[in-house]
């Protein structure tokens, strides 16, 4: 009967152990499983917004290229933030086609690019998440906070 | 504190144990929470993938440009059309035609949330040249058969003339040009380079109408373009012969500016027909006399007209902003 203290306290301590275990796993696995998905949400959403604006631009480019010497601005509301995150977009051209416009989001980091062929230039150009402009000032394609 | 295996201390075991089971639970709503959200931006995301993404009206806009561009030349074209006594009368008539396109097109694009707006910015005065008698010959009011109808011109339009090919003198391409050769001319010198335009019937065959281009300068012939029917129309601004196009015809778009324009060997000898065109020099108008007649309808007559306007286009929506500068300046060769 000596020994039935210690069966106890093993037993407990074990317990302890393995339910201890078993629910980091879960905590890590369902953590993995939400940020996985969490970035996944945030590079289709980030490529649906670039589309939209590579349209934009190609809107743009279309009306600066039917009128040498016009002045263009479209503006366009795009969300703020892309599940939670802010995120900045990116526009470049180095000289040879096609331009590209990458969004990168803050945290997590995710970025997607989107390619744009035009007949204009295009200036490097950087703006927030949120309402931005597209503006043709006479010379190149400029991306713009609204 | 409550035990987490099921404890011994009286009353209470049994009752307060799977505290680690709650805590595990709460992680799973919390998660699942997190992935509702997740679901909830992708939902989104396809919501404004296949929201229309109207390339923001800029069909509209483009389609606006065409709109007022062909406005305005119908405006200006109307109020060339007439009779104008002096510049200031055809000016006058073409910037109150504008206000009222603006005012009519405004409207109705105000309709549909679409701010639009044209102002005038400038306006080319010019001389409008015509003779519609076409049983005259093709010499000056006075009767020169040798005659400049404009000079110190650095734009020209729309300049038509239509022969009756019975009357023309009969030539061939090798002939034309030559000492002694009379047949009607159209030259057009610009200081560099002289161009002549012959216009005759063949000699031979069936005496079709032909428009052979020389340059002066170097004595190089193009052409010639022909065309069998009695009346035939050669449009030099546009290129055509008959209305087909006629590559010898093509150095009227490479003139230096400026150039002057002038007739040789017009008379009754050499063909007989109408003309019509627009040049950019006003002073032609305001003195035709005496190689013109100052009589509206008398052949040949010179008025007053407006050569070119140049006009700022707006177009505005919500979303986009368009300005351009055009320039209407119907039947000019690059046109």
């Amino acid at each position: 009967m000596t020994d039935r203290g210690v069966s106890t306290a093993l037993g407990y301590v074990l317990g302890l152990a393995i339910i201890t275990v078993m629910i980091s796993g879960l905590f890590i696995t369902t953590g993995a499983v939400v940020s996985d998905q969490r970035e996944r949400a945030i590079q289709s959403e980030l490529r649906v917004l670039g589309n939209q604006i590579a349209a934009d631009i190609t809107t743009v480019d279309r009306l600066a290229f039917a009128e040498p010497g016009s002045a263009v601005r479209l503006t366009r509301s795009l969300p703020g933030t892309v599940a939670g995150t802010s995120y900045e977009i990116q526009l470049e051209y180095d000289g040879s086609r096609p331009a590209t416009i990458e969004l990168v989001s803050n945290q997590p980091e995710v970025a997607v690019t989107v390619r744009v062929t035009n007949g204009t230039a295009i200036a490097n150009s950087t703006a927030f998440g949120g309402d931005v402009a597209i503006k043709y000032n006479g010379s190149a394609v400029v991306i713009d906070g609204a | 504190m409550a035990d987490v295996i099921p404890g011994r201390t009286g009353r209470t075991a049994g009752r307060n144990r799977a505290q680690l089971i709650l805590v595990a639970g709460l992680i799973i709503a919390v998660t699942f929470v997190a992935l509702a959200l997740t679901l909830n931006t992708v939902i989104y995301t396809e919501n404004l993938a296949t929201r229309s993404s109207d390339i923001a009206g800029g069909d509209d806009a483009i389609r606006f440009l065409d709109v007022a561009r062909e406005g305005i030349t119908g405006v200006m074209t109307r109020a060339n059309r007439g009779h104008n006594g002096s510049h200031d009368d055809v000016v006058g008539n073409v910037t109150g035609g504008i206000d009222a396109w603006r005012n009519a097109t405004g409207r109705s694009y105000a309709v549909n949330g679409i701010v639009t707006n044209v102002s005038k910015v400038n306006v080319t005065e010019g001389t409008r040249m015509r003779q519609a008698n076409g049983s005259r010959n093709f010499s000056s009011a006075d009767g020169s058969a040798n005659w400049t109808l404009a000079s110190d011109v650095t734009g020209m339009r729309q300049f038509r003339l239509n022969v009756t090919r019975t009357t023309l003198a009969d030539s061939t391409r090798s002939l034309v040009g030559t000492a002694g050769v009379d047949v009607f001319e159209v030259r057009f010198d610009d200081q560099s380079t002289e161009w002549q335009v012959f216009v005759y019937k063949n000699t031979t065959g069936t005496h079709t109408v032909n428009v052979t281009v020389e340059n002066r300068t170097s004595g190089t012939k193009f052409g010639p373009c022909s065309a069998t029917t009695e009346e035939v129309v050669v449009n030099v601004t546009a290129e055509t012969v008959d209305g087909e196009s006629c590559s010898a015809l093509s150095f009227v778009s490479d003139l230096q500016s400026p150039y002057e324009i002038t007739y040789h060997d017009a008379d009754s000898t050499t063909g007989e027909g109408t003309y019509h065109l627009f040049v950019d020099n006003s002073s032609v108008a305001q003195s035709p006399e005496p190689q013109f007649n100052d009589v509206p309808g008398d052949s040949p007559w010179a008025d007053a007209a407006v050569y070119s306007v140049g006009f700022d286009a707006n177009y505005e929506t919500e979303r986009l902003r368009y300005n351009a500068s055009l320039r209407v300046a119907p039947g000019e060769p690059d046109d």
